[in-house]
């Protein structure tokens, strides 16, 4: 993945076929999480904040959903990924770019959860968990080439 | 001829609460994690608070190095707000009672 021009807004990448692979298997694991990352409050009434936090729940799940349509909606269509010789461009706006960005961190917070929030991934990787450690190093370096192309 | 204005009449509150007394309301905290890019983290800072990068950068790196670090002291309603929105960004944020 290759940033290749980037104008009023508009961004094109150059994906390798392997690339387009990754990034699309990635983006079909959405959503990988099933709720909050952390509790809405750590030391507030939780009486009080009882609801709110049933509020937080609902408001992630509904994101997810939309989010979600999204995914479904930006694989499914036609002629997002412009085929030629060597490969694929991509053309993105900026809120496209956040919102795939929201989306890959998504699947890489969610993986990270659901192998037991380890503090690093080294030892999964040892213990046989290639899998998972190789999806969330995906997100990652989809995540950096979008983020370097915003600072650009 | 010009018709004459009837002023309201004002009326002055004579007793006021010290700041002291008023709502302390809840500060907003990110707190550190394994897996949150940092470049990330800055965006999604400048993204929900309308930061400048340096600022945003400043508390990126006080979560990292510190731990965690306070990026809105608001109302309950406003506070929960952002909670939501960092969240749904998949940072490790929550909202805790100011003091």
């Amino acid at each position: 993945m290759k940033l290749i021009e980037a104008k009023d807004g508009q961004f094109v990448f150059f994906f390798a076929k392997r690339e387009r692979l990754l990034l699309t298997h990635v983006l079909r694991l959405y959503p990988v999480g099933s709720g909050p990352v952390a509790p809405l409050s750590k030391s507030g009434d939780e009486q009080k904040l009882a609801e709110h936090e049933q509020t937080l729940i609902d408001a992630l799940a509904e994101n997810r959903a939309d989010q979600k349509k999204l995914v479904d909606a930006f694989l499914g269509e036609e002629g997002r990924f412009d085929e030629d010789k060597r490969g694929y461009r991509l053309r993105l706006n900026v809120d496209q770019i956040r919102w795939l960005l929201q989306v890959l961190n998504e699947v890489r917070v969610g993986r990270w959860v659901q192998l037991g929030r380890p503090p690093e991934l080294a030892a999964l990787v040892m213990a046989g968990q290639v899998e998972p450690v190789a999806e969330m190093e995906i997100c990652a370096f989809f995540q950096m080439q979008l983020l370097g192309a915003m600072g650009a | 001829m010009a018709a004459t204005i009837e002023l309201p009449d004002v009326v002055r509150e004579e007793d006021t609460e010290s700041k002291e007394n008023l709502d302390p309301g809840f500060v907003v905290i990110c707190w550190d994690d394994p897996v949150n890019l940092m470049d990330y983290v800055t965006h999604v800072f400048q993204t929900v608070f309308g930061w400048t990068k340096e600022k945003a950068e400043f508390h990126m790196l006080e979560v990292h190095q510190k731990g965690k670090s306070v990026l809105a002291r608001e109302s309950m309603e406003r506070a929960e707000c952002y909670v939501h929105e960092l969240q749904k960004h998949q940072l490790h944020a929550t909202m805790e009672p100011a003091k």
